[in-house]
């Protein structure tokens, strides 16, 4: 990303108890859209995607004090981010009366049903295809194709081989290929 | 919003139809949103830190309650309420009388509450046959319905249960069989020596067998047997022998061979039946001929 001695400076200004509030201020100021959108494409409605961000960012106020640089602030905001976005679907299709294997079109309802929906825009079509995947695959296809995040980033993430990452990636696209031309 | 080169470049391999899309989300954020957004979280992490934080006057006083003169005279209330739910006339009496005098607050709460309620009996209404309680109800009832079951099973169910449990394990532990962890570095090991092994097996064989041919074929040469030399060792009177003894077998073989090789027979010409018939005399050939006299007369000399 090459922002790596600003989050070091931020996270230095964030553990001096007089700036705590100003880096913190600044760290959502950066991060704020990138884990939005993010977040927006895993559970589509904007209240839901801001409760979670919400969530991820008191879970970073609570965790930074003690967060070890050995891997990125980056990294580890997408991680969270990740694990929280999961956690609310999780709670979701335990809510829904939909079946675990029929949360994915409780998620493309959502889709239809937002105000700008347009059947006949391929970008929608996408955003359907994308809804079709499976969890994980959603969010590797999320983080290449939108995110471009690099697999050896995307692998600390996620916590998953490069080589998995990538195997995921070419299983989402054909399956997306697949829904964009045959529905 | 167009992608990287090497985004655009890897979905370009994967799909062009995906590559094509746009990469615009069709998604909205509120206007205003994310300028609000930094403020409102930190209101929200105050709100949340107040929550958690500790009161000022944390312990300084009692967390809860109690009304007034509540423990006064608690002791005597509470043994006035054991004897009296211990069924003792005697207490209750006394109980009533305490009541009376102000003392009791149980007969007072009640007399509060409900006046006509104070003034009903306690005794109960109901009434249970002569030695219900003595008899032990759990057990007459478990014992009614210890032969007795709620639920019912499908008729003969017992009888194909273990041909259908026995069914279903077997192809279970054929599935469930542990497959065989074969790890790839040692793998490739084995291999390498297996191939070693093969090779120098192979070697030896081919060595061993192509010594082996060698000298069979410079000890033991292939018997060549010339039948003409030999023939001419026998006298004529020894083939007329032969011939008589076995004319039956060679006329049914000749027959054979002629049905067999009939086109062939067509194409012997005159020139062949010469040179096999030449060293044969014509005395011969003329009783031969008289004694199969319907045989076409091939010219010999």
């Amino acid at each position: 990303m090459g922002v790596t001695i600003h989050d070091a400076e931020l996270l230095i200004q964030f553990r001096n108890p007089d700036t705590k509030e100003k880096a913190f201020t600044a760290i959502i100021k950066k991060y704020q859209e990138k884990l939005y959108w993010h977040v927006r494409r895993m559970v589509v409605e904007h209240e839901d995607a801001n409760d979670v961000l919400q969530n991820v960012f008191i879970r970073v106020w609570n965790g930074l004090e003690n967060f070890r640089e050995d891997s990125q602030l980056y990294t580890w905001l997408y991680r969270i981010a990740t694990n929280e976005c999961l956690s609310f679907l999780d709670q979701q299709k335990r809510k829904s009366a939909l079946p675990l294997d029929e949360s994915e079109s409780g998620l493309s309802n959502k889709v239809v049903a937002d105000k700008h929906f347009d059947a006949n825009k391929l970008e929608w079509k996408l955003q359907l295809a994308i809804q079709q995947l499976p969890e994980k695959q959603r969010i590797v296809f999320n983080l290449r194709y939108y995110d471009e995040m690099p697999y050896e980033e995307m692998s600390k993430v996620l916590e998953t081989s490069e080589g998995a990452l990538k195997a995921s990636y070419h299983h989402a696209v054909k399956k997306i290929e697949d829904y964009i031309l045959n529905r | 919003m167009r992608p990287s080169n090497e985004i655009l470049n890897e979905l370009e391999q994967l799909s062009m139809v995906v590559a094509g899309i746009s990469r615009q989300l069709p998604y909205e954020a509120p206007e205003g949103y994310f300028p609000d957004f930094p403020g409102k979280m930190l209101a929200l992490l105050e709100q949340d830190a107040l929550a958690k934080a500790p009161s000022p006057d944390w312990g300084k006083g009692p967390a809860m309650s109690v009304p007034d003169g509540y423990f006064e005279g608690f002791a005597s209330r509470m043994m006035d309420k054991i004897r009296a739910q211990a069924g003792q006339p005697e207490a209750r009496q006394e109980a009533k009388k305490t009541a009376a005098a102000g003392g009791d607050p149980d007969g007072e709460a009640t007399g509060e509450f409900s006046p006509l309620l104070s003034r009903i009996g306690k005794n109960m209404p109901y009434q249970v046959p002569e030695g219900y309680f003595e008899t032990s109800i759990p057990s007459t009832v478990l014992m009614g319905l210890k032969d007795k079951t709620a639920y019912e099973v499908p008729v003969g169910y017992f009888e194909t249960l273990a041909e259908i449990v026995i069914a279903r394990i077997q192809p279970a532990e054929v599935v469930q069989a542990p497959g065989k962890l074969i790890s790839m570095n040692s793998s490739r090991k084995t291999a390498w020596w297996k191939y070693a092994a093969a090779a120098v097996v192979t070697g030896l064989l081919l060595t061993f067998g192509w010594q082996r041919w060698q000298t069979h074929s410079k000890d033991q040469p292939v018997a060549v047997v010339d039948v003409t030399r030999d023939l001419t060792k026998v006298s004529d009177q020894d083939i007329e022998n032969y011939v008589d003894d076995h004319t039956s077998q060679i006329q049914q073989v000749q027959q054979e061979e002629d049905y067999a090789n009939s086109t062939a027979s067509l194409d012997i010409s005159d020139t062949d039946v010469k040179s096999l018939l030449g060293d044969v005399p014509d005395g011969d050939l003329a009783q031969y001929m008289v004694e199969h006299g319907d045989l076409k007369d091939y010219p010999t000399n």
